[in-house]
Parts: structure tokens; sequence; C-alpha cells
């Protein structure tokens, strides 16, 4: 609580009392306090974090966790039911099943990851450029967002990877290029609400540039909740890349990836179901992760609060 | 004849209108159309008028946060409209404004003292003076150089004012605009902000156009006092005749809306206007007050009023006076 120096006398008819601190308040944060209470009630989000945070450490700790090499080829174990040296069985060329599910955690994370990224490398510049500029440059990008948009995203992933040609890097990449547009659009919408903020007009009153005014002032008020936002987007990707890799368009053998494992168990499902069924519940369990804590963090980060289905 | 700080002339700001291909022509809305005024140095100038009439719109062309559709504008005899650039920014730090909503104009994930900070550096105030002078500015508005490491949702409402002051004295200006910058606070805390503006306009030798609907905090704080209504300048005169010498019927029925604290001094009549104002995209021909004024009469549908002298320093836009 300041002393005022100039209290006390009254102006006009106005009473001059001191001046209260209880005012300050509801000033929008990437995620509030309150937010992050909500989250923390909402237990099926928390069952989620708790999933992708042992997803996260079997990745890191993939190779002391792996009972066998993923990729060592033993033809003489072809198929072999679950035992001794294979926890969960081997594959059609005598690999270790779990060992692969735990190596295929890594390769999924990552890809996804990285995906994520470019998306963001490509959506933030495009969309603030898009909201800040307007005029051309908004409409020049936004037909092209419109465009792309108006394409089933997965379909045209689909024809930019068979056209770059099967492998992990190219399925990013194909999915970068479709995925960006939605961003870009929420991006440019949140920098078009921000950029008429008193805030920006007082920045560029007191003589800071433009580019200042992007960067100090535009981006750090949007992109907390957009990259919150993102990471619901993980299961989705991971889906889509297991998905392409299923169609052969992703990871390439030997590599572990859970949709590749799906496709390679395809024709021995009736003599080894466990080659499909584990690398299915793997991506099950992710995806569903992520949507549960994606489901909270919008509820949370929702001012309107609870419409919670509790269970 | 002193020379002026300020100088408006024939300033117009027209916004595009609603509608568009399908609605057919768009109109026009006329928030500023064709203002003159001057305000010398040292002096307030207090711009009164309901809200949309277009006095924001007027501050922020002041300070070039908007580009006028005509008209120029100088400062210190110097032409700022037409200016950009290298050449626009020099001329920035003399003249700053404060907006009407405290919080939405300092922004929520930077420290107080980065805010206070952001002028000083972006005119070439090296980081250590910076620092030194962001602890003299907040002692200046009445806060604690210990704020500095605050962010501004720590702070009420009035205090954040305090904070939009000192940010707008960094660079030590001339002019400052003040966009209705007490409306948004409790009562309680008004005076406080006001006196505060007051004293530092003293110590300064500031000029301001002091914007507001408000014309208790006008009267305490201007000198002279222009009245705007549907983007025009009706009426000029000195803030101490507010009271006795208002000729305009509109001003006049702005100073009758004002509540009398004192209930032996109320009149029980209350004429006020009625109404809404009419939308700024077609102005009534004639007087564009004529709908809504008391004393209207033939001449006022018909004929367009223009600002004439009618004393020292008074200007009426009105056909009976």
């Amino acid at each position: 609580m300041s002393s005022s120096k100039n209290s006390g006398v009254g102006v006009a008819g106005y009473p001059a009392p001191v001046e209260s601190a209880g005012q300050a308040g509801t000033v929008s944060h990437g995620l509030p306090g309150s937010a992050l209470t909500r989250l923390g009630q909402d237990k099926l989000a928390l069952l989620g974090l708790v999933i992708i945070l042992a997803v996260v450490a079997v990745a890191v700790f993939a190779p002391y966790l792996a009972p066998n090499d993923p990729v060592k080829v033993d033809l003489a174990q072809r198929l072999a039911p679950p035992g001794a040296p294979y926890p969960l069985g081997t594959d059609h060329l005598g690999r270790c099943l779990l060992s692969r599910l735990i190596y295929g955690t890594r390769v999924s994370l990552a890809t996804a990851a990285l995906a994520l990224s470019a998306i963001m490398l490509i959506s933030i510049p495009l969309g603030t450029l898009a909201g800040y500029c307007g005029g051309r440059v908004d409409s020049l990008i936004m037909r092209v967002v419109d465009v792309l948009l108006a394409f089933p995203g997965l379909i045209l992933a689909l024809v930019i990877a068979g056209t770059l040609g099967p492998g992990l890097l190219n399925v990013m990449l194909a999915l970068s290029l479709v995925w960006w547009v939605g961003y870009a659009r929420v991006i440019r919408g949140m920098v078009l609400s921000v950029k008429e903020k008193e805030f920006v007009m007082a920045a560029r009153a007191c003589g800071t540039r433009e580019l200042g005014i992007i960067t100090r002032h535009i981006l750090p008020n949007v992109l907390s909740p957009v990259i919150v936002l993102a990471t619901l987007d993980m299961g989705k990707l991971i889906l889509a890349i297991s998905g392409l890799s299923f169609l052969g368009l992703g990871a390439q053998p030997p590599t572990p990836e859970w949709g590749g494992m799906l496709n390679d168990g395809r024709p021995y499902l009736q003599v080894a179901p466990q080659l499909m069924v584990y690398p299915g519940l793997c991506i099950m369990t992710v995806v569903l992760a992520f949507n549960l804590l994606g489901d909270g963090l919008r509820d949370a980060l929702d001012p309107r609060g609870s419409t919670r289905i509790s269970l | 004849m002193r020379v002026s700080l300020l100088e408006v002339r024939d300033l117009v700001k027209h916004y595009p209108g609603k509608g568009g291909i399908l609605a057919g022509r768009r109109e026009k809305v006329r928030a500023v159309d064709g203002v003159s005024l001057s305000i010398a140095r040292g002096e307030t100038l207090g711009l009164v008028g309901e809200s949309g009439c277009g006095k924001s719109t007027l501050g922020r062309l002041v300070v070039r946060l908007e580009e006028p559709t005509a008209g120029k504008i100088f400062f210190a005899g110097q032409e700022t409209t037409g200016r950009t650039g290298r050449k626009l920014r020099e001329l920035r730090r003399r003249f700053q404004i404060i907006f009407q909503d405290s919080s939405s104009s300092l922004n929520p994930r930077r420290t107080v003292g980065a805010i206070i900070e952001e002028p000083l550096a972006n005119f070439g105030v090296v980081k250590g003076e910076c620092r030194e002078r962001v602890g003299e500015l907040l002692e200046l508005v009445g806060l604690e150089p210990g704020d500095a490491s605050k962010y501004p949702h720590e702070f009420s409402g009035g205090q954040r004012q305090r904070i939009n002051i000192a940010r707008a004295l960094a660079l030590q200006p001339e002019l400052v605009v003040c966009d209705e910058p007490v409306s948004s606070l409790d009562v309680s805390i008004r005076a406080q902000i006001l006196n505060l503006l007051r004293e530092l306009k003293r110590r300064f030798n500031l000029s301001y156009l002091f914007i507001s609907h408000d014309l208790a905090a006008v009267s305490y704080l201007a000198d002279r006092v222009a009245v705007m209504y549907l983007g025009q300048i009706v009426e000029v005169l000195p803030a101490e005749g507010l009271v006795s010498q208002a000729r305009h019927p509109y001003t006049r029925a702005l100073l009758q809306a004002v509540p009398e604290p004192d209930p032996q001094q109320r009149t029980g009549q209350k004429p006020v206007i009625r109404g809404e104002p009419p939308d700024p995209a077609s102005p009534p021909p004639g007087c564009r007050f004529h709908p809504r004024c008391p004393e209207a009469r033939e001449v006022c549908r018909q004929e367009e009023p223009v600002l004439k002298k009618v004393g020292k320093g008074r200007l009426v836009r009105c056909h009976l006076s």
C-alpha cells in the first residue's frame, strides 16, 4: 500500500479516503493459479498427467528398462509366446516385443514433439504476421490457410508423405505442413485482439518500435495459452504418425514404432494376437492420456469453469 | 499572443462504417469532423462530451496513434501530421498519453519496473540510469521504488493509474493527453489522481489535454473547456466561467446533468436532454444538436451553425447566441 502524498483533499464533491488495494485482481495469465487448482481437482486430468509422465520416463530410460535389443533378429524364436527371455513374446522375426514397445515410446513421443515444434515454428510467425500487419499480408496468408483447411488434413498429409517417400522425417514434414494452419488461425485471432489493447498503444506512444511491440507485448500474451493448447494435440499427432506408419509411410524397418508394429503383426493376428494387441494398447493409452489432460486443461482454462462431469 | 504548444487545424477522422459489399454503400463514421483547437504551454484544455462524440479519437490523433483523414497537427510549431518512422519518433517523447483503463494499459506479463523503463530504454537511457529514474518516477507518483519488481495485477486501480502516469512522465513530455484518466476509478480514488495530476502539472509546467465526461473533474483541472458533440466542437470557454457563461444549449444541459451534492442548492427542475446522440455516420442536417435541443428553431434545422467568437477566449457554435 502506497503512502499517497496527495490524499486528504476532497475535489469537487468527491470524498478522498485512503486508496484500497482491494481491487487488484483479474488479469489474465497463461495459466492462472485458480486454473491450476481446478486442474488439480480434476482426477481424470491428473490420471492423464501421471500416465504421460510415466510414458516419458519409459522413453528416457528405455535402454535400462528394455530386457533385450529391440532390433536383434532371432529367427529361431519367431512368434515365441510370452516367456522367459521375452516377457511379451517375439514378433515374426524373433525380436523382443516388450523391448520394441519400450523403444517405440521414444520414437512416437520424439516424432510427435518434433512435428509439434515444426508446427509452432511455422504457425507462430505466420499467424502473428497476418494478425499484426493485417491488410494484404493477412489476406495472402489466410487464403493459403483456407485452401489447406479445405482439404481433409490427414488425407493431404498422406499425399504429401507419399510424394516425399516413406520415412519418419517425411511424415513429420507432411504433418507439419498440414497441421500449422489451425494454429495460424488461432494465433492470428489472438494477435488481433491483443494488438488493440491499450498497453500496445501505450508502447507505441512511448516510442517502442514495431518489432519490440511484437516480441515484448504481443507474443508473451498470445503464446502461453497456445502452447498449452498445443500439448493437447500431442495425442492426435501420435495417432496420425502411427496411422501413417501403419500404412507404411512412416517408420521404416527395423525402427520400432507402434504403428509399424501393428502392421507387422497384422498377418499373424490369429496365431500371435499379442503382436497387435500390445502396440494397439500402447497407442490407445498414450492418446487417451493426452486427451484426458487436454480436456482437463481446456476446462481449467475456461473462465466459465465447472461444467465437468465428475466421476 | 503566446505561442501555442499544440495547434490542431480542421482535423478530420473518418472510419469505414458498417455494411460492405452486400449492404450497399458504406456510410463513413465521422468520429472527428473538422476540429480546430490550440493548447498553450502550461495550459490545460478540458475536452468534454458524451461517449461516442469523438473525444478519445481526437486524443489519439493528437499523439499520433491514429492517422487523421484530413487536417493538420502542429506541435511546438512543427507539423506532426505526415511524419512517419524516425522523424515521428523523435517528436513522440514530447507528447504522451494516459489511458482510461488503468489495467488494460499495463502489460500483465511485465513488471512495473520494465513498464516504466520501456520509454527510457527506447530513447537510449543506459540500464543503470534507467533503474534510478524508475525509482524516482515511482516516488514522484506516490509509490515505493521497491514496487518496480511487482506485476500490475498486484496493484489497485488507482495505483495502476499512478504507474501509467509514471510511464507517461518518464520522457519528461511537454504535453500529456489524459484520456478519461479517472473514469474507471472509484469515486474515492479519483480525487487523489486528480490532485496528483495537478501537482505534476505545476511542478513540470505540463500541458494537458484532459478528456472526460465528468464536468467536475474537468473544471477542477482545466483552464479552458472545449465541449464536443458528434465530432465537432460546439463551445469553448474558460473553466471559471463554465457555469455562468455557458451559452450552448448542449453545454448547459451537460451542466444540469451534474448532480448537486447540496440538497439546499437543488432546483428541482432537471430538463436533461432526451434521447441518444444521433448516428455519427449520418449526422442530422443543420445544427447537429437540433433534434435534442430544447430551444431548436426552424433555422437550426436548415443551416449548419459555425463556431463563432462571442467574447475573449469564448467560441460558440449556435444560431441562438
